[in-house]
C-alpha cells in the first residue's frame, strides 16, 4: 500500500485513540462510564445504535455480496422500520424508564435472578465469541492483503478500541462512533464515486448488465421457510431479529439507555428507521459496481492475494492454465457486456444478453476451478467474497482513496468492538459482580472493575480472533447456540409485559423456547429468520401457560 | 437506581397514541419509498 494511503491509515488510528480518551470526563461514576450518566442527545445516540450495527462485515462482507449475489441481502432489513418503531412503544421506556444499566437486570425486578443471570450468561457467551470474530473478519482479510500475521492485524484494530474503551467508557465509544459513522458514509459514497468516474458505460447501461444477471433482483416474494433471504422472511422474521437484537442485546440497549430521556431513546431508534434501508442499498451497489467495474478491467483469478501466490508457486502449470482460459474468456464476456450496453432493439438487446450469461458461467466456471485448486493446496476455505472490494480498492482507486476506504473498514470495525466491550463489561459487573459478589461498594472500586473487565474481554476477543481460522468449528458452534436463544429472549422480554407472567413460566419457557430452536435448527430446513419467531413464541406460550391465572406479579419498580 | 414512571393521564395517552400513529406513519412512508424504488430499479432491469 502506498505510504499516503498508510499515512491517513496512522492518522486515523492515532485521532481515535486521542479522541476516545479526550471524551473520558464525567466517567468517573459508574453511571458516568456505563450510561454517560443519561445525557446524551439523540442524534448521538442514534449514530451509535448504526455504527455499532454496522461492522466491517458489513464494509467488505456485504459489498462482496453485493458483488457476487446483488440486492437480495437488502431483505433482511425489511422489517427493521417497523421493529424499531414498536420497540418505542415498548421496551425503550420500560427499560430506559426503569433506570436501569442491563436490559437483564430489568428481567430480575420483573421476575427472579436466576432470569436474569441466564439471560446475561448468555449474552457474555455469544458476544464473547462474536466479538472475536468481528475482529478476525477484517484482520484476516489484512493479514492476506498486506502479507502480515494475523497477530498483528488483530492488534493493529483491537488494541486501540481496548484502549479507548477502556478508559473512556461509554462516553468515549458513542461520540468516537459518530465521528467513525460519518467517516464510514463518507469511505462508501467516495468509492461509489470513483466508480461512476471510472466505469466506462452510463449508470443506465451498467444497470442493464447488472440486471441480465439477477444482481438487481431485491426481492423475492416465494413463500419457502428454508430460503434465507425472501421478502416474508424479511418482513417477519427480520421484524423479530430486529426486535431482539435492538431492544433485548446488551450491546445495543446499553446505546439507548444514555439517552438524556425516553423521547430521545426513541428518536435514537428511529434514525435507524429512517436510513438503514437506503445504507444498505448503498453498500450492496457499490458491490454492484465493483462487479460491473470488474466487465471492463480484467479482475484477479483467485480475489486471496496469498492464496493466489501460493497456488502460483505449487502448482504453477496448472493455475497458468487456467489464468490463459480466464483471460479468453475474460476478452469474450467484456465484448458481450458492451454489445448488452450498446443493444439498441429488443431483439439484439435479448441475444446479446444470452451472449453474456453464457460467458459469466463459462467465467465462474473457471473461477470455480480456481478456488478448488486454491483448496487442495492451502488446505483452508478458499471463500473469496471477502477480499474483492479490498482488492479492488487497493489496485483500483486513485490514491489517497484506498487509504480512506481501510480506515473507514478500521471504523466499522472498532465502533461495533467498542460497543460489545463496553456491554459485556456492563453485564460482567453489573449483572454478575454486583449482584452475586459485592452488592456494596463505592464508585471508584466498580469503576477499577468495570475497566479491568473491559480489558479482559479486549484481550479475550483478541485471542479468539487470533485463533478464529482454528478455532473455526467452535465459533460457529457458539454462533449456532447465540442463534437458539436471540428470539427466546424476546420471548421472555415479551412476557414481561404480560401481567400474568410468572417468573416460573419465563424462566421454564425461555428453556423450552432455546430447545425448539435448537431442535428446528438441527432437524429442520428452515431459515434462520424464522427461527427467532419460533423462538419468541415458544416462549410467551409456554411462560403463558405455566403462570398462573391469578398470579400478578410486582410492577417493576 | 430504579425510578418509577409516573402514571399517564388519559390526555397523554392519548397524546403518545397520535404522536405513535404519525411516528408509525412517516416510517413506513419512508419504507414504502425505498421500497417502491428498488422494486422499481428490479422490474424494469430484469428483463
Amino acid at each position: 500500500m502506498h505510504w499516503i494511503n498508510w499515512t491517513i491509515v496512522v492518522v486515523y488510528l492515532v485521532y481515535v485513540v486521542w479522541d476516545g480518551i479526550r471524551l473520558s470526563k464525567n466517567t468517573d461514576t459508574v453511571s458516568g462510564y456505563f450510561v454517560a450518566n443519561r445525557s446524551l442527545a439523540w442524534w448521538v445516540v442514534g449514530l451509535s445504535v448504526m455504527a455499532t450495527q454496522l461492522s466491517a462485515v458489513t464494509m467488505i462482507g456485504t459489498t462482496g455480496q453485493g458483488a457476487t449475489a446483488g440486492l437480495s441481502f437488502i431483505q433482511i432489513y425489511l422489517g427493521l422500520p417497523l421493529a424499531m418503531v414498536i420497540l418505542g412503544v415498548t421496551i425503550v421506556p420500560m427499560l430506559h424508564g426503569s433506570g436501569v444499566y442491563t436490559a437483564y437486570e430489568y428481567l430480575e425486578r420483573r421476575f427472579d435472578a436466576k432470569t436474569r443471570s441466564l439471560t446475561s450468561l448468555l449474552f457474555l457467551l455469544s458476544r464473547g465469541m462474536s466479538c472475536g470474530t468481528i475482529i478476525a473478519a477484517p484482520a484476516v482479510v489484512f493479514s492476506a492483503i498486506w502479507g502480515i500475521p494475523v497477530a498483528w492485524s488483530v492488534a493493529l484494530i483491537g488494541v486501540p478500541t481496548v484502549i479507548y474503551t477502556m478508559v473512556g467508557g461509554v462516553q468515549a465509544v458513542a461520540w468516537t462512533d459518530v465521528k467513525q459513522m460519518v467517516l464510514i458514509v463518507v469511505a462508501l459514497f467516495g468509492v461509489m464515486a470513483a466508480l461512476l468516474i471510472q466505469m466506462p458505460i452510463s449508470p443506465h447501461e451498467g444497470l442493464r448488465i447488472a440486471g441480465a444477471t439477477g444482481r438487481l433482483n431485491a426481492f423475492d416474494f416465494s413463500f419457502d421457510l428454508s430460503e434465507t433471504y425472501t421478502f416474508w422472511s424479511g418482513m417477519i422474521g427480520g421484524t423479530f431479529l430486529m426486535l431482539s437484537y435492538f431492544g433485548t442485546d446488551q450491546s445495543q440497549v446499553q446505546r439507548f439507555l444514555t439517552a438524556r430521556s425516553v423521547d430521545q431513546a426513541k428518536s435514537s431508534l428511529l434514525m435507524s428507521a429512517y436510513w438503514k434501508i437506503p445504507l444498505q442499498a448503498l453498500v450492496l451497489f457499490v458491490g454492484v459496481g465493483v462487479f460491473l467495474y470488474y466487465q471492463f478491467v480484467r479482475p484477479p483469478l483467485l480475489y486471496n492475494p496469498a492464496h493466489e501466490s501460493r497456488v502460483a508457486a505449487e502448482r504453477g502449470d496448472a493455475y497458468a492454465d487456467l489464468q490463459r482460459r480466464y483471460d479468453e474468456v475474460f476478452t469474450e464476456r467484456q465484448a458481450a457486456a458492451l454489445d448488452v450496453a450498446d443493444a439498441q432493439d429488443d431483439a439484439s438487446e435479448t441475444a446479446a444478453m444470452e451472449s453474456f450469461r453464457a460467458r459469466e458461467a463459462e467465467l465462474l466456471a473457471i473461477r470455480g476451478e480456481a478456488l478448488a485448486l486454491a483448496g487442495d493446496v492451502t488446505g483452508e476455505p478458499t471463500g473469496d467474497v471477502n477480499y474483492i472490494i479490498p482488492r479492488f480498492v487497493l489496485s483500483e482507486l486513485p490514491l489517497g482513496m484506498a487509504g480512506l476506504f481501510i480506515a473507514g473498514v478500521m471504523a466499522a470495525a472498532m465502533s461495533s468492538i467498542a460497543a460489545e466491550l463496553n456491554a459485556l463489561a456492563t453485564a460482567t459487573v453489573i449483572d454478575f459482580y454486583q449482584r452475586w459478589w459485592r452488592r456494596e461498594g463505592d464508585d471508584a472500586h466498580y469503576l477499577a472493575i468495570s475497566k479491568g473487565a473491559t480489558a479482559f474481554w479486549g484481550i479475550f476477543a483478541c485471542i479468539v480472533a487470533t485463533y478464529a481460522a482454528t478455532l473455526g468449528s467452535l465459533i460457529e458452534v457458539v454462533n449456532q447456540f447465540g442463534s437458539f436463544f436471540y428470539g427466546s429472549i424476546l420471548g421472555v422480554f415479551l412476557l414481561a409485559m404480560i401481567r400474568r407472567a410468572s417468573a416460573r413460566g419465563a424462566f421454564v419457557g425461555l428453556i423450552a423456547g432455546m430447545t425448539t430452536v435448537g431442535f428446528v435448527a438441527f432437524r429442520t430446513d428452515v431459515a434462520y429468520l424464522w427461527q427467532n419467531v419460533i423462538g419468541a413464541a415458544v416462549v410467551v406460550a409456554v411462560g403463558v401457560a405455566l403462570s398462573g391465572p391469578r398470579e400478578v406479579p410486582a410492577a417493576a419498580a | 437506581m430504579a425510578q418509577a414512571m409516573p402514571p399517564e393521564s388519559s390526555q397523554e395517552r392519548d397524546a403518545a397514541a397520535a404522536k405513535f400513529r404519525r411516528t408509525l406513519t412517516r416510517v413506513l412512508i419512508v419504507q414504502l419509498v425505498s421500497m417502491i424504488v428498488l422494486g422499481l430499479i428490479q422490474v424494469y432491469y430484469n428483463r
